[in-house]
């Protein structure tokens, strides 16, 4: 490595990580985040079968998976303002992501709710609990431990899928990493310097996820 | 102050249950016996809603009803004043014994919690798990964690207990430290519909034995008119396999 290449690396550090932390990792968390809630919500409807909400449930789900995240938030962003929708970059971003986490986690959690044997909720019902709290107290903790494991994917997925924010301007970590290369010409250096900073993001929730296998397999 | 009437069940076209009454009083030990099939299990899933009957009667002390059109809240009525032990146990596997007997008090009974785990310990304790409070369900035996399902259905002192083969699922080592416990609740007056295979727990302790067939009752009476005297056909040939085995074991 010559000393340019290295003076390169040096100046931009900052210029980037400091993106990473303010947009990249923020919009990871509010939009996993809410991305969760609503998945819980359209696993629940699927599994209490509530008659018209299911059904919108099962569109909505199909409508995410079947078409690419990029399409998704160039229709919230640049689409929605012919119908009077006008949006700023971030919340734009941060829609498009939950309603994406929220389909796909909705899935593994509807998966993990039903591995959770039946004669759970039945002696639920048997200690004079109710549906809802047998969910609550009982199937639930069992099935977010199941589901634990690829929640934690689709989130270090999340973590790299932010970077299609810089499309729509979102100033977060791509998109920093552009401007710089954009001016100094180096687009080899730069953009594998953001990689590997993505990669050490991800390197790290990786380890915080076996932290996290390892507590719960010790309660129960 | 249980009584069943004229119960039918059928899964699609099959029938399990095909008009069967039963007639239980306080402190009543009844044993319902038969071949795996006779529809035992689910007469007893359907006496606590785990299964809806298609038709018939329930009379649970003051309250009698349809079961066709009973009201969610009767249900959940009727649940509180009766214990359930299922054939495997079904402990909830994310909280600890002491919390599984006392989740149902906490968050159905709204006893304190404070309270609720001191009636809990008592109840572990009589049934010989003192020291196993703080351990989960994957932590247990066989034996400890049915142990825990019958402290969990008596803890609230419900009216009647039933028992849906408590015993099938454990080791032939393991069996007789549950069935002890439930001789111990028999003999203290505890009102308990049971089924299952062990004829001696049927012959020592019931006071009343039903045998049932193709989801009818075949006989029933006193454990000596069942197993010294047996009057009908089937009911003989089931007891002579199943004795058969009994003494074969010993």
């Amino acid at each position: 490595m010559d000393a340019r290449t290295i003076e390169i690396l040096q100046n931009s550090f900052m210029k980037i990580l400091i993106p990473g932390l303010t947009y990249t990792i923020p919009l990871t968390l509010i939009s996993f985040f809410l991305g969760l809630v609503l998945a819980l919500l359209v696993a629940l409807i699927q599994i209490a079968d509530i008659k018209v909400l299911k059904h919108v449930a099962k569109f909505y789900v199909w409508i995410i998976r079947g078409t690419p995240l990029l399409v998704q938030i160039f229709i919230i962003f640049y689409g929605l303002p012919n119908i009077g929708i006008i949006l700023d970059p971030l919340p734009a971003a941060i829609i498009a992501f939950s309603l994406n986490v929220g389909a796909y986690a909705s899935e593994t959690l509807r998966a993990a709710i039903l591995s959770v044997p039946k004669g759970q909720l039945e002696a639920g019902y048997c200690v004079g609990l109710s549906y809802f709290k047998t969910m609550r107290l009982i199937i639930l903790p069992q099935a977010f431990k199941t589901a634990f494991p690829p929640l934690f994917n689709s989130f270090i997925g999340l973590v790299k899928d932010t970077s299609l924010a810089a499309n729509i301007t979102v100033t977060e970590m791509f998109m920093a990493t552009q401007q710089i290369a954009a001016k100094l010409y180096e687009p080899l250096i730069l953009y594998c310097e953001v990689a590997v900073i993505y990669l050490f993001f991800c390197t790290v929730l990786s380890k915080i996820q076996k932290y996290g296998e390892k507590r719960m397999s010790m309660s129960q | 102050m249980l009584e069943i009437k004229d119960i039918h069940k059928s899964f699609n076209k099959n029938t399990v249950l095909d008009g069967v009454n039963i007639k239980i009083q306080k402190g009543d030990v009844v044993v319902l016996l038969g071949p795996s099939g006779s529809g035992k299990t689910t007469l007893l899933r359907c006496i606590n809603f785990l299964e809806k009957a298609d038709r018939g009667l329930i009379t649970f002390n003051e309250l009698t009803a349809d079961f066709t059109n009973i009201k969610k809240k009767e249900i959940s009525e009727l649940r509180k004043k009766t214990g359930f032990v299922f054939q495997n146990y079904n402990l909830f596997n994310n909280k600890t014994a002491l919390e599984n007997v006392a989740i149902g008090l906490i968050h159905s009974r709204k006893v304190l919690p404070e309270k609720a785990y001191e009636q809990a310990k008592k109840a572990l304790d009589k049934v010989g798990l003192e020291g196993k409070y703080d351990y989960y369900p994957s932590q247990l035996s066989g034996g400890q964690q049915q142990r825990v399902g019958i402290a969990r259905a008596f803890v609230f002192n419900p009216d009647v207990i039933l028992f849906d083969e408590p015993t099938s699922a454990l080791d032939p080592e393991l069996i007789s430290e549950v069935l002890t416990i439930m001789k111990q609740l028999a003999k203290e007056g505890t009102t308990m519909l049971v089924v299952t295979h062990e004829m001696s727990f049927a012959r020592e302790v019931a006071n009343h034995v039903i045998f049932m067939d193709k989801g009818k009752i075949v006989e029933e009476g006193t454990p000596s008119d069942i197993f010294t005297n047996p009057r009908e056909e089937r009911t003989k040939q089931f007891l002579r396999r199943i004795i058969n085995d009994f003494d074969y074991v010993i």
